[in-house]
């Protein structure tokens, strides 16, 4: 098929866009605070892909990581707690020519919105979504959160957590239609960078567990990991991530993951040490919930007024001799 | 044996003496068996289904009863339904052989009332209801080509614009809300009226407006859209908003849609020319539109690139989204001009869906056969149009083909034979069987979408036996003696020409008493041009009513005409792949080094081993190359994880490169101490202070312990 003049046209003057073109403010997260590794992140993918300020957008819960879209130049959402997933697939469902990115603490993904977590993994909507785990409610100073280690000692666990941790792959590889399922360490920028951009390309809902460090709470938590390469194992697949030779001569430990294999993708999502970095499943076919139920309709005041209007009809206690 | 002198002037000049017999009353011998036709006839009627897809807009009736009834049967009782199903479909085909007009589903339903028997009623009732798809049936006969094609033609069109309505209509709504939302900003969406209207009958009274209205203008914002914007925004809209290539698309400025469909190529070309600047100012207004909906219009840019737009006329995809004009002319009514002027517009590229029909192939001196398969083969060579050559009664098979020609692009043409002038005594679809049959019109397709090449665009796989020259028919026949014989006769063009009742007088049938020793059969002259009067008579097999056997001869100047028929269909199946002979020339090569070869001593071919891939990837064990000297500070600026903590120390010795991660951008722009600090507070450990450069700085000794820790 040739390109008509008309698609040329729009693409002519496309800008160019710098790194500064979508920063905004200055963070207010603590210093060495993983949160600013997961923005540069973000930021580098939104210049590379040349993405239009204006035709993107972020959508947080509620949490020091739901702060990203206040950081970011283009559209952002800071949303409720827990409930960055429904707002996120409404803007998609509304606004399919929108680039969805979603931000989510552990707090916020999988304790109060983990019903609307499990939701949206099943409905396959086409976003990329980060959930950032430092393992604590950190907004709020330090209460335990779903992803805690058993153990761990927060002002909502004095005597140590009790419950083994929830686990946001496995979990995620466990639902119907998971699509996409990555994850990254924040410490090593360029593996995160890639497996966002990985997330990124995915058409569906491309999941990424983010392992970020909260030096304000758990200042030593993760120096296990950072200090000794080798907890951490490197998943290599030219479908997936591959490793630079200066990262490689760091990370030996390396295992060559194909990630059509869902079997093996559940076997690595529950290896807790070393901690897998990289992208464990993608399913390319599998369809997604706005392509289903498309409508061609303009979305004119009318018909949203007609929408609404049915809706609170359904409430409604009309008064006696007036019923719709 | 007679004396054959009058059957050489016959055969030279096509002159013979009173009362000397004809083929009148006879038939080629290869069409011995088809005494009873209707029998073959199973993909006819055709029932044209109102379908958002080509694909699925042409179905047979017993395909469509079959499913229905399948469906239906599955709740209810099965084998009832089926034989009831059965009788409807009988019942359908007999209403439109009649020539009945109607949908499957009033088709069905006269049968239903029609009927006293209230089972039949019930299972009819059903099979309506659950119709699986429904849509005119139509049988074979002179219209069955147009309606076909021109239902497909329409089942596209319709697609492109659902297409356009939906992009016109999103488009007008966003310009819309642009030129609303600047209304806002103007001092008549301040006025106190305009304010009470925008609230809502419920708090009518609940508002001062006048004052409402003092303080909203008071606190005046600019105007967001400027004057040159709003005009160039309405220009956009009125332009959309009138366009006459689409029904039913946004509203219309009343002036009637144009048609696009015609019975004249010329009308269609002239149409075609007349609406080409329409077509561009509507491309363009679309395309300035879709800039404008998205703020991205940029005067200073796109002011001269539009004012050039669409002067060398539309292109690909711009062009695509309008209609396509579709022509349906019979091959009698065209004049030679206008096949001359469509095969130039064809050549041009311009889209246009053209369906030429003939029901005569021989009549007025072959001007049929001339029309519609030197039409079809002209277009081939433009290379650029879809050509299909069918027959009415092979559009069936073909219809994918079909379906794709009416929805490709570019431009098309069909040629169609329907078969019925000069053969009262066979029925139409027959007469198109055996043309296919005799070469006479091959049919073949030519997709140019389908590929690069001749492999994947053209196939003449539809003809029956397409490797052989002529197809062969085994036959039986009766001796004067009244023994039974059979053997082997062609079917080629001379053959056709003697099914046709017209050319009677063109054959003469010689009983075997009387053949002379010249006769030799006509194809044989075909092929050698030695053979000719009055050393040889060429002769075809004919029988009569009680199938008693003859030779006929046949006037030579059939031969001629026979002779350019087979000399097309050898081009034709050259071009299809079949019997080509540059691949007989380069497969003869081929053995021929092969058997060369094969005379040497053979080395085995080496086998590479097939290293199974090692799980675990093998690290390059060596230091970085590019580790600095431990006298120089560096960060390792890959692993940097973007924390600020460092760049929070000192911005200027501190800083982020283009992927906002740290590196040294100045040791010298600060002191040891504050590099061993960095070092200290960098979460992964990946600054290294290096040598003090100042050798007097403030404790030193404790700072190069400290250090000391990051190499
Ligand atoms: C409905 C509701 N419940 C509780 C809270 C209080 N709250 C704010 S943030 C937070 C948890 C934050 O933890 P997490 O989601 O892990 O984000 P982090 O701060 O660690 O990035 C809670 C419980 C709230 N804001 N809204
Ligand atoms: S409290 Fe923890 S998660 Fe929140 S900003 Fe500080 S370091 Fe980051
Ligand atoms: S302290 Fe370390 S991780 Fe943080 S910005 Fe500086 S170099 Fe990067
Ligand atoms: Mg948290």
């Amino acid at each position: 098929m040739t390109t008509g003049a008309t698609e040329c046209l729009l693409q002519l003057y496309s800008d160019r866009h710098e790194l500064e073109d979508y920063q905004k403010g200055v963070p207010r997260w603590c210093p060495g605070c993983g949160d600013n590794a997961i923005l540069a992140a973000v930021q580098r993918l939104c210049r590379d892909e040349g993405l239009r300020p204006e035709k993107t957008v972020f959508v947080s819960g509620i949490g020091c990581s739901s702060r990203l879209p206040h950081y970011m130049r283009t559209y952002g959402f800071h949303g409720i707690h827990g409930r960055a997933l429904p707002l996120a697939e409404g803007v998609r469902m509304s606004r399919p020519d929108l680039d969805v990115f979603v931000n989510m603490g552990d707090g916020d993904c999988c304790s109060i919105g983990a019903a609307h977590w499990i939701h949206a993994i099943r409905y396959n909507m086409n976003m990329t979504v980060m959930l950032h785990d430092n393992q604590i409610y950190g907004l709020t100073k330090k209460q335990a959160s779903p992803t805690s280690p058993i153990g761990l000692r927060s002002n909502t666990t004095p005597g140590g957590a009790v419950l083994e941790a929830l686990n946001p792959l496995t979990v995620t590889l466990g639902v119907q239609n998971a699509s996409f399922v990555a994850q990254a360490v924040d410490w090593i920028p360029d593996v995160l960078y890639q497996i966002v951009s990985a997330a990124f390309h995915h058409r569906g809902f491309s999941f990424i567990r983010i392992v970020q460090r909260c030096p304000e709470w758990l200042p030593k938590m993760m120096d296990p990991w950072l200090q000794d390469p080798s907890r951490v194992l490197m998943l290599d697949h030219e479908d997936g991530i591959r490793l630079g030779p200066d990262l490689a001569r760091v990370y030996k430990n390396q295992e060559k993951h194909d990630p059509s294999n869902i079997h093996r993708a559940r076997e690595i999502a529950s290896t807790l040490d070393p901690i897998p970095v990289g992208v464990l499943f993608r399913n390319d076919s599998v369809p997604c919930y706005e392509d289903l139920r498309h409508d061609d309709r303009l979305r004119t005041a009318e018909l949203i007024g007609k929408g609404l209007d049915a809706e609170f009809d359904k409430f409604t206690v009309w008064p006696e001799g007036r019923e719709a | 044996m007679r004396d054959g002198a009058p059957l050489v002037a016959f055969a030279l000049s096509g002159l013979r003496p009173e009362g000397s017999p004809t083929a009148e009353g006879m038939r080629p011998v290869a069409l011995a068996r088809y005494h009873d036709l209707p029998g073959l006839r199973h993909d006819l009627p055709v029932v044209l289904v109102g379908a958002s897809r080509t694909e699925e807009a042409v179905r047979s009736l017993s395909d469509v009863i079959d499913a229905t009834a399948a469906k239906v049967g599955a709740n209810a009782d099965g084998a009832k339904l089926a034989v009831h199903a059965r009788r409807i479909e009988e019942a359908v085909r007999r209403r439109v052989a009649a020539r009945e007009a109607g949908r499957l589903t009033e088709l069905v339903e006269r049968t239903a009332q029609e009927s006293e028997d209230p089972d039949f009623q019930s299972s009819a009732r059903a099979l309506k209801a659950g119709l699986v798809a429904d849509g005119e049936v139509v049988d074979a006969g002179p219209d069955l080509a147009t309606s076909l094609m021109r239902h497909l033609w329409r089942t596209a069109e319709a697609g492109k614009t659902r297409r356009f309505v939906q992009d016109a209509e999103r488009l007008a709504f966003r310009l819309d809300g642009v030129l609303r939302a600047a209304l806002v900003h103007t001092e008549a969406a301040r006025a106190p009226d305009a304010l009470r209207a925008s609230v809502g009958t419920a708090f009518e009274e609940a508002f001062d407006f006048a004052s409402l209205s003092r303080v909203v203008a008071s606190s005046a914002t600019p105007t967001t859209v400027s004057e040159a914007r709003r005009h160039r925004i309405e220009g956009l809209l009125a332009t959309i908003r009138g366009q006459r290539f689409f029904t039913n698309a946004t509203a219309s400025n009343g002036q009637a849609a144009h048609e696009f469909e015609f019975d004249r190529v010329e009308a269609a070309l002239q149409a075609v020319r007349m609406r080409e600047h329409e077509a561009v100012v509507l491309s363009k207004a679309m395309a300035m539109a879709e800039l404008e909906s998205e703020g991205r219009y940029d005067e200073h840019r796109h002011d001269p690139v539009f004012a050039a737009y669409g002067h060398g006329g539309l292109e690909g995809p711009d062009q695509e989204r309008f209609p396509t004009p579709f022509v349906a002319v019979g091959a009698a009514a065209m004049t030679a001009d206008e096949a001359e002027a469509l095969l130039d517009v064809l050549g041009a590229g311009v889209p246009i869906k053209i369906v030429v029909q003939t029901d005569d192939l021989l009549g007025r001196g072959g001007e049929g056969l001339r029309r519609v398969a030197d039409l079809a083969f002209a277009a081939l060579r433009l290379g650029n149009v879809f050509v299909v050559q069918a027959t009415a009664s092979g559009l069936y098979r073909m219809r994918d083909r079909l379906a794709r020609a009416m929805a490709s692009p570019g431009p098309a043409l069909i040629c169609v034979y329907s078969g019925g002038a000069g053969t009262p005594k066979v029925a139409p679809y027959l007469a198109a069987e055996a043309a296919v049959e005799a070469r006479a019109l091959p049919v073949y397709c030519y997709d140019p979408t389908a590929g690069s090449d001749w492999r994947s665009r053209f196939s003449v796989a539809d003809n029956p036996h397409p490797e052989r020259d002529r197809v062969p028919h085994r036959f039986e026949y009766e001796e004067p003696g009244l023994a039974r014989k059979s053997g082997e006769a062609d079917f080629g063009w001379i053959e056709l020409v003697a099914l046709d009742g017209r050319f009677a007088d063109s054959f003469w049938p010689v009983p075997a008493a009387e053949e002379v020793a010249a006769m030799v059969p006509a194809s044989d002259c075909l092929d050698h041009a030695e053979f000719r009067p009055p050393d040889h008579l060429p002769f075809v097999f004919l029988i009569d009513d009680e199938d008693r056997l003859y030779r006929a001869v046949v006037e030579s100047r059939l031969i001629a005409e026979a002779a350019r028929c087979a000399e097309r269909w050898r081009l034709l199946r050259e071009l299809g792949g079949v019997e080509n002979s540059h691949v007989r020339a380069a497969v003869a090569e081929r053995e021929r080094a092969w058997e060369e070869r094969s005379h040497e001593p053979r080395t085995p071919p080496k086998v590479e081993e097939d290293p199974a891939e090692p799980t675990k990837v093998a690290p390059i064990e060596s230091p970085s190359p590019t580790e600095p000297s431990s006298d120089e500070p560096y960060i390792e600026t890959p692993r940097c994880t973007t924390c600020n903590e460092c760049v929070a120390i000192n911005k200027r010795m501190f800083a982020y490169n283009a992927n906002n991660q740290a590196y040294i951008a100045d040791a010298t722009a600060g002191s040891f101490r504050e590099l061993v600090e960095a070092a200290e507070g960098c979460p992964v450990a990946i600054i290294h202070p290096g040598k003090p450069r100042d050798p007097s700085e403030e404790g030193l000794a404790g700072l190069l312990e400290r250090a000391a820790a990051f190499g």
